[in-house]
């Protein structure tokens, strides 16, 4: 499929339009975070005591926190941390359980077979337990959360791998290629690798949104990320004791969580419609 | 004739979840420098797997003895680089359907080129102007074109040469064309055959071609081995064949040739094909055959010359020495 093509389709789904726009909108709030908020020494943790809790206000657009920071600037610095663990735990996963899904498909056999009993493993437990479980054993704070959602991320990315590379090790060009001599290394990278590929890109893309939750979780469970870093699971937890009463403490980081979750099961779901050809003529 | 390839007593087993299945029993054929060599039967008795026996390319359930001498050593002693070295440069394939032989997501000049350069010490630009020579020698019109389109932008007959092409880069010895036309229309059939003959008069390499079309055995093949369950019942000069069968089952397969001069009903041969997983004992025709005899349900007849150039594996005309 050509460029030109891929934008056509692209902008054809309204929706994906919509995700499209508010990712790059939230890359750009990340990038420029300093610049955008108000209050960026807030944001960082500086507490302004004199404050405290104040509804929405012209001064304050989404209100203040229980130390009088500014919950605006502290969710456009949120953002920066948010991405930050999407991106970094789906590509660290993806570097884990690529390599992995390419072999055990393409070799198959013990290799295969011992690789896929590890991913049983993993998958066996719940996916935010084993995070947990992970998070607590190497101790609290941003680094080890992405690390704890990767590893128990990566067999997902294995499994869908390994069943591409098994169908398109059995496609003609590639055996067109090995009765030709290619070596195994070049057909691995040239035919298997980039022909699997598709389907891993859109589970990618929705990944991003999960990971976010999921480390919104650990931080509301008090496991991830640690104040006063601004983190929207963590805002979450600590507002949540003053929802009755201060419900906008809350309310406007998980509405942060919400918008970026879906724009990326949107892009995800136009993928998917662009990179699936029967799906893909409904837009044609 | 000097003899190129040479495949003795050749025995392939697939283990599988439902037994061993025995696709080839002992599978004996020559093939000359310079000739066309036509493998023929019906789907499933082995032709393809002969095929894959020469290149090593089984899959890996298979359990493969006997012997393919090619120019004079065994393959199946071979370790697997030295293979890789000789497909492609020595031993070519192309394959049935060109509309999925091509990697879809490169375009055709990096595809030749990767073939080109594994097996040629030159760089991407020398290989660039090899592969422009290669697609003009298969009749392509405005290769740089061609060069730079992904192979959902050529027809099917232009992706067969372009398959074509990429096979006789290396100039190999023996080229196997496993059922080249089956996936092309009648005139693209023609082109594509007549193609690959023109090509082998002026490169002198050897074609096994695979095929289940009588028609375009008789067209293009100096010999041709017919193959039934496993088997090869009997070889000889296309002429021969045509006018000589002597296997029943070659016989069966020319009698069911429809002739649009006379209207007469086909008689088709009665039975299916054997199960390979437990073939009858003996001849694997017999259960089929009209002039079975008891002999044809013990042994295995061998494959023996009954006149000059015309083999035949049949108790009919002395299959076996104790006969």
């Amino acid at each position: 499929m050509r460029k030109k093509e891929f934008i056509k389709i692209l902008f054809r789904n309204k929706l994906s339009v919509v995700g499209l726009m508010i990712i790059l909108i939230l890359l750009f709030i990340a990038i420029f975070a300093p610049l955008l908020a108000p209050y960026p020494e807030q944001a960082k943790g500086e507490p302004n005591l004199k404050e405290r809790l104040q509804p929405p206000s012209s001064k304050h657009f989404f209100g203040t926190d229980h130390l009088g920071r500014d919950i605006l600037s502290r969710v456009i610095y949120g953002s920066r941390t948010s991405l930050l663990i999407g991106f970094s735990v789906v590509l660290l996963a993806i570097l884990i359980g690529l390599p992995l899904g390419l072999i055990a498909g393409y070799y198959g056999g013990k290799i295969d077979l011992i690789i896929m009993r590890i991913t049983d493993i993993f998958l066996a437990f719940p996916p935010l337990l084993l995070a947990l479980l992970i998070a607590t054993t190497l101790g609290r704070g941003l680094i080890n959360a992405i690390l704890a959602l990767s590893i128990s991320w990566w067999p997902w990315y294995t499994r869908l791998v390994r069943g591409m590379a098994i169908s398109i090790k059995e496609r003609p060009y590639v055996e067109a290629a090995k009765g030709m001599g290619i070596s195994e290394w070049k057909i691995i990278f040239r035919h298997v690798l980039p022909n699997s590929i598709s389907p891993l890109i859109i589970q990618a893309t929705m990944d991003i949104g999960s990971a976010i939750l999921e480390a919104a979780a650990l931080s509301f469970l008090g496991l991830g990320v640690q104040p006063p870093t601004p983190d929207w699971g963590l805002m979450v937890s600590e507002g949540k004791e003053y929802f009755l009463n201060y419900p906008w403490y809350p309310v406007f980081p998980g509405l942060a969580i919400f918008i970026t979750v879906m724009a990326f099961n949107l892009l995800g779901d136009a993928l998917r419609e662009i990179m699936d050809p029967r799906l893909r003529r409904k837009f044609l | 004739m000097k003899e190129l390839l040479s495949i003795e007593n050749l025995y392939v087993n697939f283990r599988t979840l439902w037994g061993l299945v025995k696709v080839l029993n002992g599978v004996n054929l020559k093939i000359y420098e310079g000739e066309v060599f036509g493998l023929v039967g019906e789907t499933g008795c082995g032709k393809s797997v002969t095929a894959m026996s020469i290149l090593r390319l089984l899959p890996s359930n298979a359990e493969i003895s006997g012997k393919i001498i090619f120019k004079g050593k065994d393959l199946l002693k071979k370790s697997e680089e030295e293979m890789r070295k000789i497909r492609g440069k020595e031993i070519s394939i192309i394959f049935q359907d060109p509309m999925t032989s091509l990697n879809p997501l490169f375009k055709i000049k990096e595809q030749m080129i990767d073939i080109i350069t594994t097996h040629n010490k030159i760089d991407t630009e020398e290989a660039y102007k090899k592969a422009k020579e290669l697609l003009r020698e298969v009749g392509l019109p405005d290769v740089d074109r061609i060069l730079n389109s992904y192979p959902h932008e050529l027809s099917g007959g232009m992706r067969q040469r372009v398959m074509i092409a990429m096979a006789l880069s290396s100039n190999p010895s023996l080229l196997i064309a496993d059922e080249p036309t089956t996936a092309l229309d009648v005139t693209i059939q023609k082109q594509i055959l007549d193609l690959i003959l023109n090509l082998k008069e002026e490169l002198g390499f050897s074609v096994l071609l695979i095929t289940h079309d009588l028609g375009v055995v008789a067209e293009s093949c100096d010999r041709v081995g017919v193959m039934y369950a496993g088997n090869i019942v009997e070889i000889a000069d296309t002429e021969e064949l045509f006018e000589n069968p002597l296997h029943p089952y070659t016989q069966g397969l020319l009698s069911v040739i429809p002739d649009p001069r006379y209207k007469k009903h086909l008689k088709p041969l009665r039975g299916q094909v054997p199960s390979l997983i437990s073939p009858p004992r003996g001849c694997r025709f017999n259960p089929r055959c009209e002039f079975v005899r008891d002999s044809c349900k013990l042994k295995k007849p061998a494959l023996v010359e009954y006149k000059e150039s015309h083999f035949v594996a049949c108790h009919l005309y002395g299959g076996n020495p104790d006969d």
